[in-house]
């Protein structure tokens, strides 16, 4: 077996093991949904039956022991509970570690599932415990499960006549035939004799069914046990999945009369003579009954459907791309971006109207393929969030606290690189709500709140970027420890007058952390620093708000994507730069008298407030002299507006993120580079390090 | 089981409780004997609560009859759930039986009056 073929089952075994975890959380809240726990039941069946055929042996002989147990609990003989829940979720663990180990160094230790499969045996009632090992299913080698594949059977079901006086009911035989997959009856009742002729208590009728199944042809013998003997029945398989299935093109009316024998091949033939459709010249002809036509027709109909559904399927499976090509492909459409827009400039200025035209045509189609290519990168966040479910749990239960986490906004979208790189912020943030807002059952209890804290977490939409919201019903921030704690770590002078939110963002300082006792969860002053840090990282912002008593709420905001940035292009001398559109609040001008007015102070007057200003030709020392009207660009850094000054703003800027040679990283105040149209290259501004860097000027100055 | 017959020769037939087996031969005679004094019957299956095979079979076998003779069969309201979910689970309304080949009706699909 190829190592790739390994790879692609390891991959795939990991995204059924979190399915397999949220699942069981969510038979958890719900013990007594059946659907849950055939989820639950296929994935370790899934993950059992391909790690056989994979060759990880010690996966499948595991994951078989499990699978037995709720296999019990699918026929009802074993009653979900919290301990099946907690094994089965230890024993998810444990195949986790069995799926890493395979290709490290480290072992699994093989106790640790013994003592998994005996907790789960010993659950099992000594009833049941007799019925298991009577189905001693060995893992599917090389997927031959006739469970998993599809087909289509033609049943023909006549009944004795005596159907009718001997009691039985036809009807519940067809209702259980329903139950095993997508299937159509139909009566013939062709033989039903005149109302003059006819004996109504003998059975005339004999049925058609076509059934699609998964279960197998046993499945349906099954069902017809108790009337076999008396009963003519007939199954035919008439469609496989693995067959020849590709279109959904079914056989024609007349192969399917013909193979049934209702009609024979020399009819039809004569009957095609004749141009009229199939099944009437056939009733016409009196060759063959309405009712096995339709029967016939229904035939064709019901292949027809299933086999349309399996190729949607089919198209909509997906394919599984290792995320370097993504990037690369990026990278390659980012290019194209560029030099398109070159392309563009180009042809406006020759003013050559069919060059235009071309050029127009590529833009379009350039957008789009970016805008495609950005699409394939998204993923919904919803895939983390349910990684924070069991988090919850398991800190919960450490901490003696109860909590349920909500989430919403789920399906929310956003780029793959952004989420990876969220996930240990997250994580954090989730930590400290839990060590640090919410309280003890008694302690919310004496509060008069809901014993059970809660902490939301919900994702939504906002323009180019995502919100991201944190929220708890916990005790809150405590301003006054808080600002003491500031003064102690002489972050704030002790008379300093600050704006709760400014309070607030203090957490965010490195080894900021007023618990007393650092827990091994959360107070060691390490967390929140690094969420602060991995957010400007990813372009994003972080607020916090808090209410004494009745929570705290962490509010994040990040960009769509990495790879693109909504900027405002502005230019210095023969210089452009980007300011990324996001922080942009508005753009003033600022005439020689104005700076003359504030007397070689760098600061401007923006209706009535006072907004302090950096002037990007000094910071950058560019030459020449600035003109007489400059334009001041107001961003806000850190919750505070600063203004960045510039010859002239060109305007709005979508452009792709180069990053800058290996020799440039280290130049602050810079994020990146983009190239314009023309082929020049204008450097991306990190707003929040020059305003750093001003400051720190400034401080040095006094 | 009430049949009233109209002077422009259209009956109705009121049935009421189950419809099964025990019962058929009065259904039989009854479906028989209004076609002799009909054009029209129609059928008003209101206070019908169930029905067994054995009766959908003799709807049919009424209704091709009735069609052979020239007469119309059928059913007064749209059934109720109930009994159409009979229908369809033994498989009568898939089918266009063929009774009336040019109107291609049948009895159990669009069952009004």
């Amino acid at each position: 077996m190829s190592e790739n073929h390994r790879q692609t089952y390891k991959e795939e075994a990991a995204e059924l093991l979190t399915e397999l975890e949220s699942s069981l959380l969510e038979l958890e809240e719900t013990p007594d949904n059946m659907e849950v726990v055939g989820r639950v039941f296929r994935a370790m069946h899934t993950i059992k039956g391909s790690g056989a055929m994979f060759g990880f042996d010690d996966i499948a002989a595991f994951t078989h022991e499990v699978e037995t147990v709720f296999d019990l609990v699918r026929n009802g003989k074993l009653l979900v509970s919290k301990e099946l829940v907690d094994l089965t979720l230890r024993a998810r663990d444990y195949i986790r570690e069995l799926l890493d180990a395979s290709d490290s160094s480290l072992k699994a230790d093989p106790a640790v599932g013994q003592e998994i499969i005996a907790g789960l045996k010993r659950l099992v009632p000594a009833a049941a415990s007799t019925v298991a090992p009577a189905s001693p299913k060995a893992p599917a080698a090389g997927g031959g499960d006739a469970r998993d594949t599809e087909a289509t059977y033609r049943i023909r079901f006549k009944p004795s006549p005596e159907l009718f006086v001997t009691g039985t009911n036809p009807l519940p035989l067809l209702n259980e035939l329903r139950d095993l997959g997508k299937c159509h009856v139909i009566a013939h009742t062709d033989t039903i004799p005149m109302l003059g002729e006819i004996d109504p208590e003998v059975c005339f009728t004999f049925w058609d069914i076509i059934l699609t199944t998964n279960k197998g042809v046993n499945a349906i013998r099954d069902v017809f046990i108790f009337v076999e003997d008396s009963a003519e029945l007939k199954i035919d398989l008439i469609d496989e999945s693995w067959g020849a299935g590709a279109a959904s093109e079914y056989k024609r009316l007349g192969d399917i009369l013909i193979e049934r024998g209702d009609v024979r091949p020399e009819d039809i033939e004569r009957v095609l003579g004749k141009q009229k459709r199939l099944g009437e010249l056939l009733v016409d002809e009196g060759v063959a009954a309405q009712s096995l036509i339709s029967s016939a027709l229904a035939e064709q109909r019901h292949v027809k459907e299933v086999r349309e559904k399996r190729q949607t399927v089919e198209s909509a499976a997906s394919v599984r791309v290792p995320s370097e090509r993504l990037d690369s492909l990026v990278n390659l459409v980012g290019e194209l971006v560029t030099v398109q827009a070159r392309l563009s400039q180009t042809s406006a200025r020759r003013n050559d109207a069919e060059l235009v035209s071309i050029a127009e045509e590529v833009e379009r189609l350039t957008s789009e393929l970016r805008d495609k290519t950005m699409g394939i990168r998204m993923l919904q966040i919803g895939t983390s969030f349910s990684k924070f479910k069991r988090l919850v749990r398991d800190l919960s239960k450490e901490l003696g606290k109860e909590i349920e986490l909500t989430t919403s906004g789920a399906e929310t979208e956003l780029d793959k690189t952004v989420i990876d790189k969220l996930n240990d912020p997250l994580v954090h943030l989730i930590r400290n709500c839990i060590d640090h807002g919410i309280e003890l059952p008694e302690e919310r209890e004496g509060a008069g709140k809901p014993r059970a804290g809660n902490v939301h977490l919900s994702a939504m939409h906002s323009g180019a970027h995502v919100l991201i919201d944190i929220a708890d019903d916990g005790r809150g921030l405590d301003a006054g420890a808080i600002r003491a704690k500031g003064i102690e770590k002489g972050l704030i002078a002790p008379d300093a007058t600050l704006s709760e939110k400014e309070l607030f963002s203090l957490i965010l300082a490195p080894g900021f952390s007023t618990a007393k006792t650092v827990t091994n969860v959360s107070g060691r002053g390490v967390g929140m620093d690094v969420v602060k840090r991995t957010l400007d990282e990813l372009r994003g912002a972080i607020e916090i708000s808090s209410w004494k008593g009745q929570g705290s709420t962490i509010s994040l905001k990040l960009p769509l994507t990495l790879a693109i940035i909504e900027g405002l292009l502005v230019r210095i001398r023969d210089d452009f730069f980007v300011l990324p559109l996001s922080a942009v609040e508005e753009c003033v001008e600022l005439t020689a008298r104005d700076s003359g007015m504030a007397q070689g102070r760098n600061i401007a007057n923006v209706r009535g407030q006072i907004v302090p200003y950096i002037r990007l030709r000094e910071q950058f020392t560019i030459d020449g002299t600035a003109p007489e009207i400059e334009q001041i660009v107001i961003v806000r850094v850190d919750g505070n507006r600063v203004g960045f000054v510039v010859d002239s703003v060109i305007g709005e800027h979508q452009t792709v993120i180069k990053n800058l040679g290996r020799a440039f990283r280290q130049v602050e105040g810079i994020s990146g580079a983009t190239i314009l149209g023309d082929g020049t290259v204008a450097l991306i501004l990190d707003t929040a390090h020059l305003v750093n860097a001003a400051t720190m000027q400034e401080k040095e100055l006094i | 089981m009430r049949i009233e017959i109209d002077a422009d020769k259209t009956g109705r037939m009121t049935l009421e409780g189950d419809l099964t087996i025990q019962s058929i031969g009065e259904l039989r005679t009854g479906l028989l004997e209004a076609m002799e004094a009909v054009d029209a019957l129609v059928i008003d299956m209101g206070m019908v609560t169930g029905i067994d095979m054995a009766c959908l079979q003799l709807f049919c076998s009424a209704h091709r009859t009735y069609v052979r003779e020239g007469k119309k069969l059928s059913f007064r309201h749209r059934l109720a759930d109930d009994i159409r979910r009979v229908v369809e689970t033994a498989g009568y309304s898939a089918n266009a039986c063929g009774a009336d080949v040019a109107e291609k009706t049948c009895l159990w699909n669009g069952g009004r009056d």
